[in-house]
């Protein structure tokens, strides 16, 4: 019976696997025609599902992938020109829907009244009607014993229902007059669920809040490790620190695992998008299609469960406002049908999720026109309004409101929103975008929340932690000659101009005339720069802990950690620190 | 239409009983039989909604005979009939594929009770 249990998990995660192919298909016969290898393909992926619908029991799924084989089967033989999409579409989505359903454990305790005659009969006949509906797993006292009378009117089952079935349960169970009273009660799910492949034990499924434990730990430890480091190497014997480096080598190994274990391709959150996009352009009377690339690169699930909502906002933007209905678009020279393309990529531990479409863009007239009303901006820097302002303006709490769905056809929905999640986790977000031409926006997030590399420098009296994603070089400064030009500094390293800031004057601090010895060199994406400070004190990896909202607000605090000395720091983020500090 | 039962026993007055029992209960009886070969013979010729089966008759066990019904028709739905104490052969003849059974002496709410459970299958 466990097996069996163990089989149907594996079973309902290959199907769905298969459906998403499956409606991958179907978008593009939509969008190519029908073709010879699209519906064996199909056939194919139905016939599979019928198969193992079959083997597990799955008598609803395997009824409707038969007619859906069936179906396909005739459209091959009659050379039919014709496919029944949002039939098929349903039928998937039954499928979904079927999959989705909860089996749950349940433990029933059956009193029988004590007058009932042969009750060791009544028993078997209530337990063997159960065992038609439903999968019984363990009956107390054992069937035996309750065949022999040896049960003291009451006897317990354990058995599978699908949540939506405990009704079933109870109508059945008052058929049954001898049955004075019973009691329902869930059981509750062991933690761990085997997946059995070819009798060969290659994968097991942990559940994600165990992750999250270790990853918590394994946070713990690293502060442990950093402790014990800082002790060592004050007053530690040789042999001792030798021991404790080959002891951080593995701690770091470890690290290394624990923290993958988490990521998962963004592919999980951006599966449903392609038919998302296909119905809804659909009520609208668009023609859109979508495009994805690089939902194999992986990101923290943790992150990737926040990101889900901004991006589908994001593609909930290009189909309302962003892309033009058919006419318009060929009116403006423009293709018939829109596109949208959400591209992902990795960069030194930043991942770049960009979703961008080929509409009407933004507005400036109308974006300065509301922001005008709503008082967000004056009437005097009107005139000359840059392209961060306009993106400032639409990501402002005051301008993202319902109520612009209908008087903008621009953007601004909702997009502070978007905004802020990303900002909550580390992350941030840029547009891009060219009126009558379309719109992109970048949402850059760190590829995991839970353990950065990171530079702790000292900057007048106060350590900070800087994220090792950008910085490409530490340099002493007597070593690279820092000049000025028209009141600004500047320093050449391999031959490139880096402006040159000092951290203390950008994080608002006093340094007490301390002397800046070290410089950390800062790559950006659209900005490059050396941030001058007190000294570096380390390198290595830190646990990132989640702040408070109100420092979470400050844009260049990313976060929190906790170093060896046991005292609570901030992670601070060097490019939105020149970008938005000082 | 009413479900039709088909009534097995070898005592004359339990099948006036169960019968009357039954029609109160808006049964209609398409037949009766007393002995287990008559039972089986009755079952090709009626095809009834329900059997009732007595567990001890002269020719052959009511457990023999739902068997033998079975192999008719493995959709066959029989009720049986059994005396206290019987509870070894009660188990027997559900093994067997009867699906329910009532405990003479009866009461008539139990006996449209089980009868209504059966159906509702």
């Amino acid at each position: 019976m466990k097996e069996l249990k163990e089989y149907k998990e594996l079973f309902k995660s290959e199907v769905k696997e298969i459906i998403e192919k499956c409606e991958e298909i179907i978008l593009k016969i939509e969008k190519e025609g029908i073709k010879r290898e699209f519906i064996d393909e199909l056939f194919r992926y139905f016939h599979t599902i019928k198969g193992s619908a079959a083997s597990v029991g799955e008598e609803e799924i395997e009824k409707i992938s038969h007619r859906l084989e069936d179906m396909l089967d005739k459209i091959r033989k009659e050379g039919k020109k014709q496919i029944e999409i949002e039939e098929i579409l349903k039928s998937i989505d039954k499928i979904k829907k079927l999959l989705k359903e909860k089996i749950q454990k349940y433990e029933i305790e059956i009193y029988l009244s004590p007058e009932t005659p042969l009750k060791g009969a009544r028993a078997f006949v209530i337990l063997e009607r159960l065992k038609e509906k439903f999968r019984i797993l363990k009956v107390e006292p054992d069937i035996e014993e309750i065949k022999q009378d040896k049960f003291d009117f009451s006897f317990k089952v354990e058995l599978e229902i699908e949540e939506q079935n405990v009704e079933e349960l109870k109508e059945i169970l008052n058929l049954y007059s001898e049955i004075e009273h019973y009691k329902i009660l869930e059981v509750k799910e062991k933690e761990i669920i085997k997946k059995i492949k070819e009798e060969e034990i290659t994968e097991i499924k942990i559940k994600s809040e165990v992750i999250d434990r270790i990853i918590n730990y394994m946070g713990e430890v690293l502060i442990e490790r950093d402790k014990l480091k800082k002790i060592i190497s004050e007053k530690g014997e040789k042999e001792i620190k030798e021991e404790f480096d080959s002891f951080e080598r593995l701690l770091a190994s470890i690290q290394d695992e624990i923290v993958s274990l988490r990521l998962i391709p963004v592919k999980v959150i951006l599966s449903g998008l392609p038919r998302y996009v296909r119905d809804e352009s659909k009520k609208l009377g668009k023609e859109i299609e979508i495009e994805i690339e690089g939902e194999e690169i992986e990101v923290d699930r943790i992150l990737l469960e926040k990101l889900k909502d901004p991006i589908i906002h994001l593609v909930r933007n290009s189909i309302d406002h962003g892309i033009e209905k058919p006419e318009e678009r060929i009116k403006n020279g423009k293709k018939r049908v829109g596109k949208i393309s959400i591209s992902i990529k990795k960069d030194r531990g930043i991942v770049f999720i960009s979703v961008k479409d080929d509409g009407e863009g933004i507005n400036r007239e109308k974006v300065v026109k509301r922001a005008l009303e709503l008082g967000i901006i004056k009437e005097e820097e009107t005139s000359s309004i840059s392209d961060e302002k306009i993106v400032e303006i639409l990501t402002n709490p005051l301008f993202s409101t319902k109520k612009d769905v209908t008087s903008l056809s621009g953007r601004g929905v909702g997009l502070n929103v978007v905004k802020e999640t990303l900002l909550k986790i580390g992350g941030d977000l840029k547009i891009n975008f060219e009126e009558k031409k379309g719109t992109e926006v970048i949402l850059r997030i760190p590829v995991s929340l839970a353990i950065i590399k990171a530079v702790i420098v000292e900057s007048g009296e106060e350590k900070y932690v800087l994220p090792l994603n950008y910085v490409t070089g530490i340099y002493n400064v007597k070593n690279i000659k820092i000049f000025t030009l028209q009141g600004k500094k500047f320093t050449i390293i391999n031959k490139k101009i880096y402006p040159v800031y000092e951290f203390d004057y950008f994080i608002g601090v006093k340094n007490n005339g301390k002397e800046c010895k070290e410089g950390i060199a800062v790559e950006g994406e659209d900005i490059s720069f050396v941030l001058l400070i007190s000294r570096v004190i380390s390198e290595q990896d830190v646990f990132v802990k989640n702040l408070n909202e109100i420092f979470m607000r400050i844009p260049f605090i990313t976060g929190g950690t906790i170093l060896g000395d046991g005292k609570p720091y901030f992670i601070i983020d060097p490019i939105s620190l020149i970008k938005k500090g000082g | 239409m009413n479900p039709r039962v088909l009534i097995v026993d070898d005592a004359r007055f339990m099948r006036k009983l169960l019968g009357d029992i039954l029609k109160r209960g808006g049964y209609e009886i398409c037949g009766e039989a007393a002995t287990g070969a008559e039972a089986i013979k009755l079952y090709k010729e009626l095809k009834p909604d329900i059997v009732t089966m007595d567990i001890i008759m002269p020719d052959m066990s009511g457990i023999d005979a739902v068997r033998e019904i079975l192999k008719i028709d493995p959709n066959a739905k029989i009720l049986m009939v059994s005396a206290m104490g019987q509870q070894a052969l009660v188990l027997e003849s559900l093994q067997a594929g009867a699906k329910d059974y009532i405990v003479k002496p009866f009461q008539p709410m139990r006996v449209l009770e089980a009868v209504e459970r059966i159906l509702k299958k």
